[in-house]
């Protein structure tokens, strides 16, 4: 059970029964708890938080942690950056404490147990000092353990500190030390954040909201200047690149870009961003903008000049900002490159793979005749065949009826009876025997019957591909 | 220290186009005014600098304005039949076309289909058309309008030899963007027109877009390879014709035949030895030269 402050001062404290709590204040408003719904808007404010850091991670249920290293000076200060944190979600109606110290188990605890409202800064060499006024609940241990200690007079941290590690690890389990250790600095401990950090991000704040489309182009343009040279500096380019805005509300606004090749030209991936950049509803206003290249590769520079004997990677660099806004307006999964496959079944020869993949050695066999077009899905036809072991003389397909004037074949696919048998396994499984055949418009066809001829069962045709 | 004047004033050797007061750049700047200048005159060859493709079929390839088809330009494919539909032997004849323009960069295919899945294009079909499946690079466009967006995003990229993209529904404006974006690129831009029913193919393949060629391609029963009728319905600058086409398996020889003899004969000629003629005047040529031949740009 949780209380609100006016439920505290009336003596209601948190995890008390409801019947207890309800005896002291009969006329208690008792609302059902949402931890649904509470993960769901702590989740959704630590994304908001990420514009502090971008490692934040939801702690405990009700809390959030941030590791601002290196972040501090944006803010001119951890106290400002404290004081800003702090105020912004009060102005938000969110009742909330916060510390900053060089150890995630010292933050925790002076964030929950610290008497300072304003939030605390524990100075780096200051941590055991400031922990041993807290009680031994600010460990983050269980209930149980806490209760030991207590019993045992063990009422603060700093009660801990002379008493034997042995001793303690005997009577209480080896989780008290690893979470003593962490808190003081002496056990490594690592935040899980929310979102994997990015590699390179910038970020820019504004005195005032913006929401005008003008606006959000120039920003957007600075963002990528600047995290361009940043990337250009490290001999980087982005693969994939992440915008956010952080609006007056509290809601994040983000869009994603994705480079076929890593690249840190500003013009190339500002054009990217301004083509989805009405994807960001800019809401009451937006007050910060990030921009976080999320995955990054070496670049290869290409001098301008030099002849590169791989021919393959200089048709690659020009043609990936090609690439790069295609897929951005028709999605990477409608370019393709084909490559071949060693396989009997036609449908399989071939595999379409990402366009700037690196197959240009691979070399294509010579095949018998194959057709321009080759239907996805075989299609299935109502053949006239006199012997059933020979092409049709006449054929229906779409509900067109062709006349067969001349025909070659067969070409026989046999299964691949190695491969998995799956959805389609009676298709694949089967024997094809191919003809090519021509109906008297000129239009040539490619034409399989399924399985081989047995007396008295019907056999089943399809339509496979059309010839030039 | 006479010798560094010496060297400063030292006239740059008369084969050096600076010499007769040419900056370097001025060559383009010439070229492309020629080009404009044929353009003009619907003389055929789009760029100066670019020679027409040729399809190895000497009897087609004579009877396009200029010797080739033109670079920089946009064509029209269509095919005739069910394969208005299909599009099979028009993707054929395209494929020949577009192997030639392989050279010059990768090929840009933008087929109709829902997604990469869908794609029915064979690139084993294609590769027996001489088209290097290598340097293919497929896109999936679902309707008319992303394919034409498509289209004019890959003129755009320089380094491409060509781009063809299946269209159904094309007007006189879509073609013109088309037309002035493969111009100002040099990417050569392939229409194939491929209608989702054919009754409507009739009326649309009427409409006048601005392509430079229009051609037609029907499937005609043969046991060879390829066996087209190929209709030239539209050409700048040039006659309508028809030829069959033909090539045997296996075989390397395209053979056209053309349906009708050709009375302008004299005309294509007098045009084709044209470009051919001005490249090397442009090259180092003096300007009274090019004077002399400036009328004989304007009545080509």
């Amino acid at each position: 059970m949780a209380a609100d402050p006016r439920a505290l001062a009336c003596g209601i404290a948190p995890g008390q029964g409801v019947a207890d709590a309800q005896a002291l204040m009969p006329d208690l408003l008792v609302l059902q708890a949402d931890r649904g719904g509470d993960l769901a808007a702590l989740h959704k404010l630590a994304e908001w938080a990420t514009r502090f850091s971008p490692l934040v991670a939801p702690d405990s249920g009700d809390g959030l942690m941030l590791d601002i290293t290196g972040c501090a000076h944006l803010w001119k200060g951890e106290e400002k950056l404290l004081a800003d944190v702090l105020r912004r979600l009060r102005s938000h109606g969110f009742d909330v404490a916060g510390a900053i110290a060089g150890t995630i188990g010292a933050a925790w605890a002076a964030a929950r147990f610290s008497q300072c409202k304003d939030g605390s800064i524990i100075p780096a060499g200051a941590v055991s000092g400031a922990l041993a006024a807290l009680p031994v609940q600010a460990l983050r241990i269980d209930a149980a353990t806490a209760d030991g200690l207590q019993r045992l007079g063990l009422r603060k941290i700093g009660d801990l500190y002379p008493m034997k590690r042995a001793g303690l690890a005997q009577r209480f389990g080896t989780a008290l030390l690893t979470r003593l250790d962490q808190a003081l600095g002496c056990a490594a401990e690592t935040l899980s954040p929310l979102l994997p950090p990015p590699e390179h991000r910038v970020g820019l704040g504004f005195g005032e909201p913006i929401s005008a489309p003008e606006s959000l182009r120039r920003v957007s343009e600075i963002l990528v200047e600047r995290l361009a040279r940043e990337l250009a500096a490290h001999q980087r380019g982005a693969r994939a690149l992440k915008l956010c805005a952080y609006r007056l509300d509290n809601a994040v606004s983000t869009l994603t870009i994705g480079t076929a090749r890593a690249s840190a030209e500003p013009r190339h991936l500002f054009h990217l961003i301004a083509e989805k950049l009405e994807r960001i509803d800019p809401g009451p206003g937006i007050e910060f903008m990030s921009l976080a290249a999320e995955r990054t590769e070496v670049v290869t520079a290409l001098q301008p000049g030099m002849i590169d004997p791989d021919e393959a990677a200089v048709s690659a660099a020009d043609l990936a900002p090609l690439m790069d806004r295609l897929a951005n307006r028709l999605g990477a999964e409608r370019l393709a490159r084909p490559v071949p496959v060693e396989s009997h079944v036609p449908e399989r020869a071939v595999k379409l793979v990402e366009p700037l993949s690196d197959h240009k050695k691979i070399q294509w066999p010579k095949l018998p005749p194959r057709p321009t077009r080759l239907l996805p899905n075989p299609e299935p036809i109502e053949v006239m065949a006199p012997v059933p072991d020979d092409p049709p003389i006449t054929f229906r397909w779409r509900r067109i009826l062709h006349r067969v004037t001349w025909a070659e074949g067969p070409e026989r696919v046999a299964p691949e009876w190695w491969r998995p048998a799956s959805a389609d396994a009676n298709e694949s499984l089967e024997t094809r025997d191919y003809y090519r055949i021509q109906d008297e418009s000129g239009g040539r066809y490619w034409v399989y019957r399924a399985g081989l001829y047995q007396g008295g069962k019907q056999p089943r045709w399809f339509l496979h591909g059309v010839f030039a | 220290m006479p010798e560094p004047e010496a060297l400063a004033v030292k006239p740059n050797p008369p084969a050096d186009p600076r010499a007769a007061g040419i900056k370097p750049f001025s060559l383009n700047t010439l070229r492309d005014q020629v080009a404009r200048l044929e353009r003009a005159g619907s003389a055929g060859s789009r760029h100066g600098k670019l020679r027409p493709v040729t399809l190895g079929a000497p009897a087609l390839d004579q009877h396009l304005p200029g010797g080739g088809l033109p670079r920089a330009a946009l064509h029209e494919v269509a095919g005739a039949g069910a394969d208005r539909e299909q599009g099979a032997a028009a993707a054929g004849f395209a494929a020949l076309w577009l192997a030639k323009l392989q050279a010059a960069g990768p090929v840009l295919w933008i087929v109709r289909a829902a997604g990469r899945a869908a794609i029915d294009l064979h690139a084993h079909g294609l590769n027996q058309h001489r088209l290097d499946p290598r340097r293919l690079i497929l896109v999936a466009a679902r309707r008319d309008d992303e394919a034409l967006w498509a289209m004019e995003e890959g003129l755009k990229a320089k380094s491409l030899g060509a781009v063809l993209g299946e269209v159904e529904k094309l007007d006189l404006t879509a073609s013109r963007r088309l037309q002035l974006a493969a111009e100002s690129s040099g990417v050569t831009a392939f229409v194939l027109r491929r209608w989702r029913v054919t009754e409507r193919a009739d009326r649309d393949a009427a409409q006048p877009i601005a392509a430079v060629t229009r051609w037609k391609v029907t499937a005609l029963p043969t046991a060879h390879e390829i066996g087209w009728r190929v209709e030239l319905t539209r050409c700048r600058g040039g006659r309508p014709n028809t030829w069959i086409m033909e090539r045997a398996h296996g075989s390397d020889e395209l053979h056209a035949e053309p349906q009708h003899p050709e009375p302008q004969q004299a005309e294509s000629q007098r045009v084709t030895p044209l470009s051919g003629d001005l490249a090397p005047l442009l090259g180092g040529g003096s300007p009274a030269a090019g004077a002399s031949h400036g009328p004989a740009v304007r009545t080509g």
